[in-house]
């Protein structure tokens, strides 16, 4: 099942009288449980693709669809309930909130779902499940500030995972750690992209974390070149 | 409790902009909270000292007087006077809502005879007895003694002797006393020591602006008075007596309207016709020389009449001052009296004593609404820094506050709700602070006790003598109201903008 289908997605950002394209007329799909690398150089589209595919940036034109959903016509507040519930975010950096702990900041995402009706109970015990998948219940009440990058890293894993989303985006999770750290972080998206069943879509320009792909999607100058 | 928590964190993690704006609100709570209490103390100064001094809560006027503004209108128009004052007497006794009344005469009076100079001076003619029991002996003596009822004489306010001794350059003085060199203005004193401060011991009124039956009184001075409230504001008015008063502004007096004719009297009356009295050819007769002698002295005795006790209360009254007994209203008040005006058919008709006072009472609500205009405009500068700052916190977080809506938090509800809890608790904080050290100054004023001194703004700005802020309940909670206002008035513009941060702004700035 696709997850995720662009056609034709083209886009331009407007610089002065002319316009820069950051994506040419882009088509991908991406299946369920895939753990898909997009990758190209620096300023290839990588960033800008994801964040299509992750719905907090717009295409000029063309088609992007969610689970088979359009969500090039949706509202802003469907949009935002549309990332909430179906797409978990790793950013580059790290991007925690900075006043909540480990916990707190896993438990974020599941204290926006109002709809959900979560007990305090099974917040709690979701987000220490996944914080200790992670491996990172001794800085449990430890603020952002006080972990390493590695450590930031992977309490954004356990966010992005939390409320159990269909698909994660990582916009180069690596860039910002030494290699030996990337590389655990890379293991344990793998391995929770096998026991969580969540599709993960990740870009890089490191060909050494290509290895970990199922499959890989190049792009160049905002096309898809392989 | 998540957004509480994330406020509440953000608040200390912004400590400097966090404290600058508490000590925006803190300044705002405080400046409204004394500002307040400095309005609604002048406001119930001035009310109270009106009222219980000098005006009543309601004034009755006749039907045919057409102006409002009755009171102290110093251009000298006269009054209408109230038809058949005693059935209104009888009526004001019945009813018992209202606690006491005094009818009143009041006009300008012109002082004749001094250095060919006229001057005008407000005269107020009662019963001065009365008028001191109902206005709470609000006038205080500084020379010579108080006018007993129905006694004649003049009081003279020390604002009008001043007044007179600047115009004339004659020092009035209550018969029998002399000068109190305590008394004299600077310039009187250095006339007095020069030995050129002449001194009078009575003084010649005629009414001004009255019907053309005005007449020229000589009265001696009884004493010098000042008021114990608002005297800087009410130093111009002095008091006469009532017959005095009404013979000088030409009413009739009370004594001229009492004729009791014998039955011989009144039978005569009754067949002679005119043409009894005046016609016929024996109207003159040719004299007849005598050389009889008459004592004149004694002829002129015969002629003259003795003043008796007389029914002051028949004569003629401009205004009847009344006031209400405790817990009535002043629109109730008016609503009975109206009523029971009607009933009785009585020649009145009711003005608050607001109305009543006219400018007086204007220029004090203008002078303590420029406070509450200044106020104001405090409050205004207050939204401005305060929006400000909270503008720029908003911008600095845009990498924060992106990245909450790229995870799911919609604008309208999680970002908007965390950015209005941080203000509130700043705001419930600092204004709760605020307030408290405000009420704390507010004793501090009190304990102050600042004098208006001769400066007549001040006593009006003040209220009365000194300067009386005033803490009450409806106070603080209108600055409650105030700050709340001014807080919600401030986040609108910054709440707007956290709104309007995209999830890519986040990623962008990242």
């Amino acid at each position: 099942m696709n997850v995720i289908e662009l056609k034709d997605v083209v886009k331009e950002y407007p610089l002065g009288k002319t316009s820069v394209h950051a994506l040419r007329g882009v088509e991908l799909v991406v299946k369920e449980g895939d753990f898909t690398s997009i990758v190209g150089p620096s300023g290839s589209g990588k960033t800008t693709l994801l964040n299509i595919i992750g719905c907090i940036d717009q295409a000029s034109s063309g088609v992007v669809k969610v689970h088979g959903k359009d969500v090039t016509a949706m509202t802003d507040y469907n949009l935002t309930l549309l990332r909430l519930h179906s797409i978990g975010f790793i950013f580059q950096t790290f991007n925690l909130i900075p006043v909540l702990n480990v916990r707190e900041n896993v438990e974020f995402p599941l204290l926006l779902m109002k709809s959900k009706n979560y007990t305090k109970k099974q917040v709690k015990e979701r987000a220490e499940k996944l914080i200790e998948e992670v491996g990172l219940t001794e800085h449990i009440n430890h603020r952002p500030y006080e972990l390493s990058g590695g450590q930031r890293q992977r309490v954004a894993i356990a966010r992005a995972l939390v409320t159990n989303p269909d698909i994660v985006l990582a916009d180069e999770p690596t860039a910002n750690l030494d290699s030996e750290t990337g590389e655990k972080i890379l293991l344990l998206m793998k391995e929770l992209n096998k026991t969580e069943k969540t599709t993960f879509i990740f870009s890089t320009h490191d060909p050494e974390i290509l290895k970990y792909a199922k499959s890989i999607t190049k792009i160049r100058d905002g096309k898809i070149v392989a | 409790m998540l957004i509480l928590k994330i406020a509440w964190r953000n608040i200390l993690r912004h400590k400097v902009k966090s404290l600058i704006i508490g000590i925006i609100i803190f300044l705002g709570a405080l400046i409204m909270t004394v500002g307040n209490a400095s309005v609604i103390g002048a406001q119930k100064g001035f009310d109270e000292n009106f009222v219980n001094r000098f005006t009543g809560h309601l004034i009755l006027v006749s039907k045919e007087e057409e102006k409002d503004n009755v009171l102290f209108s110093f251009m000298g128009e006269s009054l209408k006077v109230i038809q058949d004052y005693p059935s209104l007497k009888n009526m004001l006794e019945e009813q018992d809502y209202v606690e006491d009344f005094i009818p009143i005469t009041r006009g300008v009076a012109v002082l004749l005879g001094l250095e060919d100079t006229m001057w005008g001076i407000l005269a107020v003619g009662v019963n001065f007895e009365d008028y001191q029991r109902t206005f709470q002996n609000n006038v205080l003596l500084i020379e010579g003694r108080y006018l007993k009822n129905g006694e004649h004489g003049i009081l003279i306010s020390t604002g009008t002797r001043e007044d007179i001794y600047k115009f004339t350059g004659h020092w009035v003085l209550p018969e029998g006393e002399e000068i109190n060199v305590d008394n004299l203005t600077e310039d009187a004193l250095e006339d007095y020591r020069a030995g050129e401060l002449p001194v009078r011991y009575d003084l010649v009124f005629m009414g001004w602006g009255g019907d053309s039956l005005n007449t020229d009184i000589r009265l001696p001075i009884i004493g010098i008075i000042r008021y114990e409230a608002l005297n800087q504001v009410m130093k111009e008015m002095s008091f006469l007596d009532l017959e005095s008063f009404r013979e000088c502004f030409g009413y009739f007096t009370a004594e001229s309207t009492i004729v009791d004719l014998s039955e011989e009297e009144q039978t005569s009356l009754d067949v002679i016709s005119d043409d009894d009295i005046f016609g016929g050819d024996d109207i003159f007769a040719d004299a007849v020389i005598t050389e009889e002698s008459y004592d004149i002295e004694s002829i002129q005795k015969q002629t003259q009449r003795e003043a008796g006790a007389v029914n002051l209360d028949s004569g003629a009254f401009n205004y009847v001052s009344v006031k209400l007994k405790p817990g009535v209203s002043i629109e109730q008040g008016t609503e009975l009296l109206n009523q029971a005006i009607e009933q009785s058919g009585t020649d009145a008709r009711v003005i608050d004593w607001k109305t009543a006072s006219g400018q007086v009472v204007q220029m004090a609500g203008m002078m303590q609404g420029s406070v509450s205009i200044f106020v104001l405009i405090l409050f205004f500068v207050a939204v401005i820094i305060i929006a400000n700052t909270l503008s720029l916190a908003a911008m600095e977080r845009t990498e924060e506050l992106g990245m909450m809506r790229a995870i799911g938090a919609l604008k309208g509800y999680f970002i908007s709700h965390m950015f209005i809890l941080e203000i509130f608790i700043l705001s419930f904080v600092f204004s709760a602070i605020g307030i408290f050290v405000g009420i704390g100054c507010v004793g501090l004023l009190q304990l102050a006790n600042i004098q208006a001194g001769n400066q007549e703004m001040l006593h009006i700005l003040f209220g009365g003598d000194t300067f009386k802020p005033v803490i009450d309940v409806f106070g603080l909670i209108g600055g409650v109201v105030q700050l709340a206002f001014l807080t919600s008035l401030a986040m609108i513009y910054p709440v707007y903008l956290a709104g309007k941060i995209k999830p890519l702004d986040a990623v962008n700035r990242s």
